[in-house]
């Protein structure tokens, strides 16, 4: 089994790919109560890896869930950087390796990920800085579907197949020394 | 928290990812969709994720299949007598002129208000500069240049165009009154709404705020074709938003104009007109499959296609099944195209409809559509400037809706789907649209690689 991080990252780029497929898969019978799986992988991993692999993460979320999605890219660029900023600022006060804590940063990064995506469309699609009837809700559907996923999946994200050798040594209280 | 280069970067690409998806930058969008491009091959990767659709695609395809036939005849009795109203109906204004028809494919890209125009023998021998352009009974504008590198394309200015003017005259039935007037242009004060008004200037008659309006230059010593424009309409005299006097047009011009024709003198000196070229039965498609029919960016609802700038794709094409307009191309990569579904929240388009009851097929102008119902439901549609069609008040009319023409990437007549409007709708209508081809339920299409435009001269 190879430890080089290139390819480590090229296989979460695959398995964010799939996270994303499944995710648009899953919303044909769930509708908005399909979880966020691409930003799920992602989150989950970032709790587990040192804050310098952020804007790592954020690009190989991005690329996974592009490939498939008519977002423009900035606009899943942002959401990637946004969430992974999010993490970041809960990091710094609470320990986000903790399954419930992660569940819940993980719903209110979900639900500021759809807010935005809905936000961006309307914006771009439909008539200026605006939200669609019906928006939060589907946003608060779907973060509350991620929060849940999350915590029960969460702890097993770190442990996907090939992305072991991105993590470092790393338990809470030496990331929190170089935070 | 220490600010290190490592977090400034990441600080300014965040802001920088923020301000881009907010304020679309063509250019930059574009650039990072080339950028991309090598994700189409990570893409390949996800296709097990489709094999699970494969018995809805096969569903879908098999009733899309089944109406085609039907679809197509609907299609060329629909552009029969497109063709058939583009001409005066009355015989007044139809004796001693002669008409050569011509499809409106693209809009000016400096300029709304000039059109571009395909002449339906492509020949453009007898026509000149200066003539009048009509769309039925109605006044369109003149011709304002003919391209010589592609003959018959025509390039048209309409009547709506900042310095574009028409002698006029304003006939009341009521009290038999008349008094001349010029007219051109939109009046200010109606220029942002909905239902624009013609503006009206030097009008003989100040106090005159009634009366059908149609074209009359014959005093004009300088004006060479006033003999062909004469009698046609131009609108309704009335108060504009303002108070002032403006011209209700009788046509659509921003959104309702598909087919014209020019008008030349009797004795012409021109060939036969010959048939139209079908855009469909043209060699300009690309078959594309689906790359991904679902969208994890839910909100937005596209589909990603196997095809890109490569093969000809371009942001704008029409992506169509059979008769049936699918989509458009949103976004084009070197090998991938992103398609925004026809149903999807914010689609726009011109549309055509058939009333059953009318054979006169009726320009609807721009539909919007507003998302769906729900997941596998009617798409809501808004029409934000409804006209008038066949049937008695407060009752709606069976349509069949087409597109219309005039986006240079999407060709006129493709299948929208079915729809139930209201007859004489006053202010914005949302209705329901049945039978349209679902993208999402697909697994191969069709992409519209349209001719590249020569580049627009100056008026």
């Amino acid at each position: 089994m190879t430890k080089s991080p290139w390819v480590a990252w090229f296989l979460l780029c695959v398995w964010s790919l799939w996270a994303s497929a499944v995710e648009a898969r899953l919303s044909d019978p769930f509708g908005p109560f399909a979880p966020a799986l691409g930003l799920m992988l992602v989150l989950g991993l970032a709790a587990r890896l040192s804050t310098g692999q952020s804007l790592g993460l954020a690009l190989v979320g991005t690329c996974g869930c592009a490939a498939l999605c008519t977002q423009p890219i900035a606009a899943v660029f942002a959401t990637f950087l946004g969430a992974l900023f999010f993490l970041r600022v809960v990091r710094s006060a609470l320990d986000v390796t903790s399954p419930l804590v992660l569940a819940v940063a993980t719903g209110v990064a979900v639900f500021g990920a759809e807010a935005w995506g809905e936000l961006v469309r309307e914006t771009r699609l439909v008539h200026g800085l605006a939200l669609a009837d019906g928006a939060l809700w589907r946003s608060l559907a779907t973060a509350v579907s991620s929060g849940v996923a999350m915590l029960l999946v969460g702890p097993a994200i770190a442990y996907l197949p090939g992305v072991t050798p991105l993590k470092r040594n790393s338990p809470w209280s030496n990331v929190a020394s170089v935070r | 928290m220490r600010l290190t280069y490592a977090r400034a970067l990441y600080l300014i690409l965040f802001v920088a990812a923020l301000v881009c998806s907010l304020e679309p930058m063509p250019s930059v969008d574009a650039a990072l969709e080339r950028a991309s491009s090598p994700l189409r091959v990570l893409a390949e990767l996800a296709g097990p994720a489709e094999w699970a659709r494969s018995a809805r695609v096969e569903a879908a395809v098999s009733h899309l299949a089944s109406t085609a036939e039907r679809e197509q005849t609907l299609r060329r009795e629909l552009y029969a007598d497109e063709w058939r109203f583009t001409l005066p109906q009355s015989q007044a204004l139809a004796a001693g002129r002669r008409f050569v028809r011509g499809d409106v494919v693209g809009r000016g890209e400096t300029s709304r208000d000039r059109l571009e125009v395909h002449l339906e023998s492509a020949d453009a021998a007898g026509i000149e500069v200066g003539m009048p352009v009509i769309s039925g009974d109605a006044y369109v504008g003149r011709v304002a240049e003919l391209e010589r590198a592609r003959p018959g394309v025509a390039w048209i200015e309409l009547v709506t165009a900042r310095g574009a003017y028409v002698g006029a005259r304003v006939e009341v039935e009521r009290t038999k009154q008349s008094a001349s007037l010029v007219v051109g242009g939109v009046s200010g004060a109606s220029a942002s709404t909905a239902h624009a008004y013609l503006a009206v200037h030097h009008p003989e008659d100040p106090e005159l705020f009634e009366g059908r309006v149609v074209v009359d230059e014959t005093w004009s010593h300088f004006e060479r074709f006033a003999e062909q424009s004469r009698g046609f309409e131009l609108g309704y005299l009335e108060r504009d938003p303002s108070g002032a006097a403006g011209v209700r047009p009788t046509l659509d011009y921003q959104n309702g104009l598909f087919h014209v024709a020019v008008v030349c003198p009797a004795d012409v000196s021109r060939g036969e007109e010959c048939a139209h070229v079908d855009e469909l039965e043209s060699g300009r498609w690309v078959r594309a499959r689906v790359l991904s029919s679902r969208d994890p960016a839910r909100p937005w609802g596209g589909i990603v296609l196997a095809a890109g700038s490569s093969d000809g794709v371009r942001t704008g094409s029409a992506v169509v099944f059979g008769t049936r307009l699918v989509g458009r191309v949103e976004a084009v990569s070197r090998w991938s195209a992103k398609v925004a579904l026809l149903a999807s929240r914010g689609f726009a388009l011109g549309a055509v409809a058939r009333v059953a009851s009318d054979e006169r097929p009726a320009a609807l102008g721009e539909l919007r559509a507003l998302g769906r119902r729900d997941e596998h439901g009617a798409a809501l549609f808004v029409w934000s400037a409804p006209r008038e069609l066949a049937g008695e008040a407060g009752a709606t009319s069976d349509a069949i809706l087409f597109t219309g023409s005039g986006d240079r990437g999407v060709p006129r007549g493709l299948i929208v789907g079915r729809a139930a409007l209201p007859a004489h709708a006053r202010a914005s209508v949302e209705f329901g649209l049945t039978e349209f081809a679902d993208g999402a339920a697909l697994g191969e299409v069709w992409v519209f690689a349209p001719e590249e435009p020569s580049a627009e001269r100056a008026p």
